[in-house]
């Protein structure tokens, strides 16, 4: 199909065409091409266009570092910004160009290139200004947002990605040559071992390049195919593939993202990627290292690639990605591409390094010389001139004269940084290499060891050394391994950051930030403004802020920030490199916790009743709560609502009420720890009696309420809140350990252990006297607020006597598993006496009209019992309680503190909000003062109009005076203050 | 006993057992009322497990035991049981056999399959067996009995169906 | 995420602890003689120190047991932990001792990134 094919290569299976769509076009590629392969094998080297100048751009790189070639997969839920140069292909696969419109090759932002002169660092935060503070939100902003950027979210969204958890002594980041043979030398030692790359061919610069021709007298290929299978075979070390370690956090806390698709289309309903949170003891870094480039005008231009990519493209993709290229490097790592070529009968055009002859090392400088190819020792590019991809370029050789060559290609090399980020996440610290010009790994602040060029060690013969050394604490047997290379082993640069261009004008562009389009005019510009520190210079000119976070420029920019500072590197320091290494879904980071695992779900054991008989469901913290029973499909919530509270006024209707908290307490200082825990006293109360009861936070603020039934002074059982059970348990455990450890008090949870039915309504008695024939539960047997133990065919039951709705009514506490048994009953025995299920509005309609509050909804955390009026429910000849003190603190005893009272519309028609403002004054002027609000209202079925409490400053002075409610509508609606209880003032049917 | 699934190298079995929760110092009183009534001497260490035909008895926490039975016995003697331990003022034994589901966990993959589930560390050296612990899996406070050939889950009863549930779908995905 | 050493369980995932502050606050009683300085200081000043800091956790998802330990909290090194009834232990003790005027000990901070 192509002249540019290198069909030996064992990685591309050039038997298997691939045919896929990269903006509408057909285009064909074989199993194991990369898209960047790909396309370059179809000679197409125009991907996309940048960020905010729009300029065309190709593929820099051959990896994950890649700044240029983010495109968007159509055929995956259009996933956008993916990487074209990591994501392999597959048949029927749809991609499109990013950032562009209405096409790649005509796109009209570009026009913000020629505008450019006026987007300089800083262009947003000087600019958009004025004339009015909305003018940002309203204009500059949408358009901005418009005109900038990657690709677009997508709309219809919902991949499948798990979690997997890992516990391993030792885990070995990158497969490459030091990570095989540390993975050798570990097989089938004490330890387990993960061994982790982000390819799915392990073997690293083996695969990548031509720079080692045989390890142990082995072909590179044959060795790693038997190291793999050894590895493989063992017991304790397992390989994870095309898995990108992205995060390194204290601890040694790894998170690494495993692709399930590579090179297919990911099927509905199977993982597409796994996310591995790896704990482990040891951390083993072999990472390898990223390429540089180099900054000169127009040195983004679709053609130029680095040396390193160039080389990858031909070993691991079989693609020449041009047949004539020139090459320009400041150091020896440019010396593998030439071997590369001229070993596959191609040759640069041009071969250009800043260093001088004496410096180029002698077997580069040979084979250069032997194959004809033009040389230019101590020379410079001084720019790269094209429109829309290379086409000449300018040199400044060694006497100053400048050459023009054309060409469509040009690869670059700026010397070789080891990849530290991760090494940089766990908090590590770097030392500037002066030699190698580079920031290499100097301390580690966790369990970390380095290796191979991740460390810094550029030399391929030291490789046995370091591996012998480091990995001593492992108890391993010494490595020895032979390695044949085609170059010299020892890395040799010259610093080189930037070539000036020959002419500048407003133009002008050498880029320094591929991805942001950060030029090194910018910097210069940002540190004449006084951003000369680096991490306010990073974010000021966002040079490295991009999705790359700068992997191939970052140490450019701080050699010349170095430079212009007269600074060493050093003192310069780098920024910090931030997990994750390379961005990852937001699918991966959520597993399984979304859609409908988003939250646990709880259930009480009369569930599947409520939702045979058709309730609709209400979520309370993690419980599933029947909100209200609907009769048939038509009624309304609002008239379900109304039925039901008035068949528990007039009949009687029973409530689910098994999500309440419960805990039993007892040992043998049970009471006092009871009179600590609760406002209430408890001293003088009889056995078989229960209490409402007020528990505080040490601020004095009503943080939750529950019935306390005594058993004995050594025995209770307390009810909480359904949100507050395990605030609750928490806190009563936390002062039973912390503050009185001398009490001898113990505690459990029964919350799940009983189910509660609570019946209400004035036909109670008829009904529950059926139900349990052998109870007396009359008033002078049974009085209010008490409680009895009963037997129930073999199963022991608790009843209370109490009530939430203000009708007389009973608690009924039933094992969990017998509760659907005696609720079905309790159904069917109700019948003839109009007993009706019902749900937690009616509840809360019904305990609003009493009165009766709900922790968090009526209070807010600032609202003490003096403000509830509930000064009866406070011990005070108790010593203490939690919160006691702050009872009387200044501020609690205000007299303008907000208090809890009753509202009623002056015009019974009207209709009130919950959330709406009391205010004082008819009109609202703003501001208008405000009073407090409303907490609860319902349109009561008794009273036959709205009723609200609220919470209003000096509420109890002001019961029998009139006040407003504030609409959203910013209308007034009259309403009188009065008190807090709308229902049986006189407590007449609770003990009835 | 009711299977749940069995799959992929894993078998899970959802269990209805009884269960006591014992709360204590541990002092010699403690031990004489249990030992006494069950013929199993409480353990000390934290987190150890005893066992015999009828009961595993596991420390869960400075003053908790758990005490599951492992076939059950008539709700009379169930509940005189609770009471002879509860006749003692200093100690709290609360029938919780309705508040627990338990789930039997077994097969070569168990716990790779459970660690999609948890960060626990499952290995041998860090979990022995006959030894208990309480965790986090599927985000629930779960309690897990390594009883050498199979492991032991339990959670909360309101929390049975979503737990089923999470088990399943990662034996599936 | 950190791993913490629960005295009962032995070491386990942060996930399952939960912070409680400022460690060897002593609760006054609640009684009318404590002024409302004294009181007010308890219930709602906390110290949060960047550097070595006593701090109470409770391994709320496992044995729900409090205890104390301490903690660097410029690199997140626990650098002991101890049950809640036992003494605290000295500060000189460590040697991860808080250095520079900023508390900014030179490794494992996150906020250098090179050597010096």
């Amino acid at each position: 199909m192509s002249e540019l094919n290198l069909t030996d290569n064992k990685f591309i299976q050039f038997h298997q065409k691939i045919g896929f769509k990269f903006d509408g076009v057909k285009y064909y590629g074989y199993k194991g091409d990369t898209i960047a392969s790909a396309l370059l094998r179809n000679n197409l080297k125009l991907i996309g266009r940048s960020f905010k100048y729009h300029r065309p751009r190709g593929f820099y790189t051959c990896g994950i570092e890649e700044p240029n070639a983010l495109v968007q997969i159509i055929s995956e839920y259009s996933e956008p910004n993916t990487r074209a140069t990591i994501k392999k292909i597959y048949e029927g696969m749809e991609i499109e160009s990013q950032n562009r419109w209405p096409s790649l090759e005509t796109d009209i932002g570009s026009i913000n290139n020629i505008f450019s002169p006026v987007f300089p660092a800083g262009f947003y935060y000087k600019t958009f200004m004025g004339p009015h503070k909305n003018f940002w939100k309203k204009i500059y902003e949408p358009i901005i947002r418009k005109a900038a950027g990657l690709g677009k979210p997508p709309k219809e969204f919902k991949a499948v990605s798990t979690h997997l958890h890992h516990n391993v002594d030792i885990t070995i980041v990158g497969g490459g040559l030091n990570g095989l043979i540390a993975a050798k030398s570990l097989i089938d030692t004490k330890y387990s071992v993960l061994l982790i790359d982000f390819d799915d061919q392990l073997g690293g610069i083996l695969n990548n390049s031509n720079k080692v021709l045989s390890v142990n007298n082995q072909t590179p290929m044959d060795w790693i195919s038997e190291t793999v299978k050894e590895i493989e075979n063992s017991k304790n070390i397992k390989i994870l593939k095309n898995t990108l370690v992205t995060t390194y956090n204290y601890i040694n806390h790894l998170i690494a993202v495993e692709d399930k698709f590579v090179g297919s289309r990911p099927l509905k309903d199977k993982v597409n990627s796994t996310l591995h949170k790896i704990r482990t003891d040891q951390v083993i870094l072999c990472n390898g290292h990223i390429e540089r480039f180099l900054s000169f005008q127009n040195n983004d231009l679709p053609g130029i690639m680095l040396c390193s990519s160039f080389e990858k493209y031909m070993c691991r993709y079989g693609v020449l990605p041009s047949k004539e290229t020139v090459i320009f490097s400041n150091n020896s790592n440019s010396e593998s591409l030439v071997f590369s070529l001229i070993k596959k009968g191609f040759k640069p055009k041009a071969y250009i390094d800043s260093r001088s002859g004496e410096n180029i090392e002698p077997d580069l400088f040979d084979l250069i010389r032997k194959n004809d190819i033009p040389l230019y020792t101590n020379s410079q590019i001084k720019g790269a001139y094209g429109n829309k991809k290379l086409q000449k370029i300018l040199v400044e050789d060694s006497s100053g004269g400048v050459n023009e060559i054309k060409t469509d290609f040009l690869c670059l090399s700026g010397g070789i940084n080891p990849d530290v980020h991760l090494f940089t996440q766990s908090k590590g610290l770097l030392d500037w290499d002066e030699k190698d010009l580079t920031y290499k790994p100097a301390q580690a602040f966790q369990p970390t060891i380095t290796l191979g060029s991740a460390s810094g060690q550029f030399d391929f013969n030291a490789i046995n050394k370091e591996i012998n050394e480091k990995l001593v604490i492992f108890g391993i047997k010494p490595v020895q391994i032979k390695l044949e290379l085609n170059t010299s082993h020892k890395f040799k640069i010259e610093k080189l950051w930037e070539v000036l261009p020959q002419k500048q004008t407003i133009w002008s562009k050498s880029f320094i930030d591929l991805q942001n389009d950060v030029t090194t005019k910018d910097i210069r510009q940002a540190i004449s403004e006084g951003f000369d520190r680096i991490e306010h210079l990073k974010r000021y000119t966002t040079n490295s802020m991009g999705t790359d976070q700068g992997k191939i420029s970052s140490i450019n920019a701080l050699g010349i920030v170095s430079d212009l500072l007269d600074k060493k590197v050093n003192e310069v320091g780098t920024t910090i490199y931030r997990p994750p290494y390379a961005p990852l879904s937001f699918a991966a980071i959520a597993g399984r916790n979304s859609y409908e695992y988003y939250d646990p779900e709880r259930k009480s054991p009369i569930h599947n009743w409520h939702i045979t008989n058709g309730a609709v469901f209400e979520d309370v913290v993690q419980w599933k709560r029947p909100w209200y029973f609907p009769i048939n499909k038509d009624e309304t919530m609002d008239e379900a609502v109304q039925r039901e509270s008035k068949n528990v006024r007039e009949n009687a209707g029973v409530l689910d009420g098994s999500t309440l908290g419960k805990i039993e307490i007892k040992g043998r200082d049970a009471l006092a720890f009871m009179n600590l825990i609760y406002t209430n006293s408890f001293s003088k109360m009889k056995p078989g009696t229960s209490r409402y009861a007020l528990m505080l936070g040490e601020d004095g603020m009503v943080k939750d309420d529950g019935i306390i039934c005594k058993i004995s002074d050594e025995h209770f059982i307390a009810t909480t809140t359904t949100g507050g059970a395990a605030t609750v348990l928490g806190c009563m455990e936390e002062y039973a350990q912390t503050e009185w450890p001398n009490l001898n008090v113990y505690m459990n949870s029964i919350t799940e252990q009983y189910a509660t039915i609570n019946i209400s309504g004035p036909k109670t008695r008829n009904i529950i006297e059926k139900v349990f024939p052998e109870v007396n539960f009359s008033n002078e047997a049974f009085p209010f607020m008490t409680f009895q133990f009963h037997e129930y065919e073999d199963t022991p039951i608790r009843i209370l006597r109490a009530s939430f709705t203000g009708e007389m009514g009973y608690e009924i506490y039933v094992p969990s598993n017998q509760a659907l048994k005696i609720w079905e009953k309790i159904i069917s025995f109700g019948k003839e006496f109009g007993l009706m299920p019902y749900g937690t509005e009616t509840m809360h309609l019904l305990r609003a009209e009493k009165g009766y509050i709900i922790v968090g909804q009526d209070t807010d955390g600032s609202i003490t019992p003096l403000d509830l009026g509930l000064d009866w429910m406070i011990g005070k000849s108790k010593k203490d309680f939690l919160g006691k003190r702050s009872l009387i603190r200044s501020d609690t005893v205000r007299k303008d503190r907000k208090q809890l009272v009753g509202i009623l519309p002056t015009n019974k028609n009207e209709k009130l909000e919950e959330g709406q403002h009391i205010i004082l004054d008819k009109e609202i002027k703003t501001p208008t003062p405000m009073l407090g609000h409303i907490t609860s209202c319902y349109q009561s079925p008794t009273l036959g109009h709205n009723f609200a409490l609220a919470v209003i400053k000096n509420g109890q002075s002001l019961i029998g005076t009139k006040a407003f409610a504030s609409t959203p509508e910013l209308k007034t609606i009259e309403v009188e203050i009065v008190e807090p209880i709308f229902y049986d003032k006189e407590n007449s049917k609770l003990a009835s | 006993m009711k299977d749940v699934i069995r799959s992929n190298g894993i078998e899970i079995k959802k269990i209805i057992s009884q269960q006591i929760v014992l709360r204590s110092s541990g002092n010699s009183d403690f031990n004489g009322v249990v030992n006494k009534a069950l013929k199993l001497l409480p353990p000390s260490d934290n987190l150890r497990i005893v066992t015999n035909d009828n009961f595993i008895l596991a420390k869960m926490s400075f003053d908790q035991w758990n005490l599951v039975f492992k076939k059950d016995i008539e709700q009379k003697k169930f509940h005189k049981l609770c009471d002879t331990f509860n006749k003692s003022s200093s100690i709290l034994a609360t029938n919780l056999t309705d508040s627990q589901i338990f789930f039997q966990v077994g097969g070569d993959n168990a716990t790779m399959i459970l660690n999609k589930l948890t960060h626990f560390d499952f290995r041998e050296k860090s979990f022995k067996p006959f030894t208990a612990a309480q965790t986090l899996l599927a985000r629930i406070d779960c309690s897990i009995f390594n009883l050498d050939n199979v492991i032991l889950l339990s959670c909360g009863r309101s929390f049975s169906d979503y737990l089923e549930d999470r088990l399943i779908d990662a034996v599936n995905l | 995420m950190l791993i913490i050493d629960c005295p009962y369980c032995g070491p386990r995932d942060q996930s399952e602890f939960s912070n409680g502050g400022e460690a060897h606050v002593k609760r006054p009683d609640g009684s009318a003689e404590i002024g409302d300085r004294e009181w007010g200081e308890y219930v709602f000043i906390r110290a949060n120190p960047k550097g070595i800091f006593y701090e109470r956790w409770v391994h709320s998802h496992g044995c729900r047991k409090w205890f104390n330990c301490v903690r660097d909290t410029s690199t997140d090194e626990i650098l002991k932990i101890y049950k809640i009834d036992e003494e605290r232990p000295k500060l000189d003790s460590f040697k991860n001792n808080v250095k520079t005027p900023s508390g900014e000990p030179n490794l494992g901070s996150g906020n250098f990134t090179v050597k010096k």
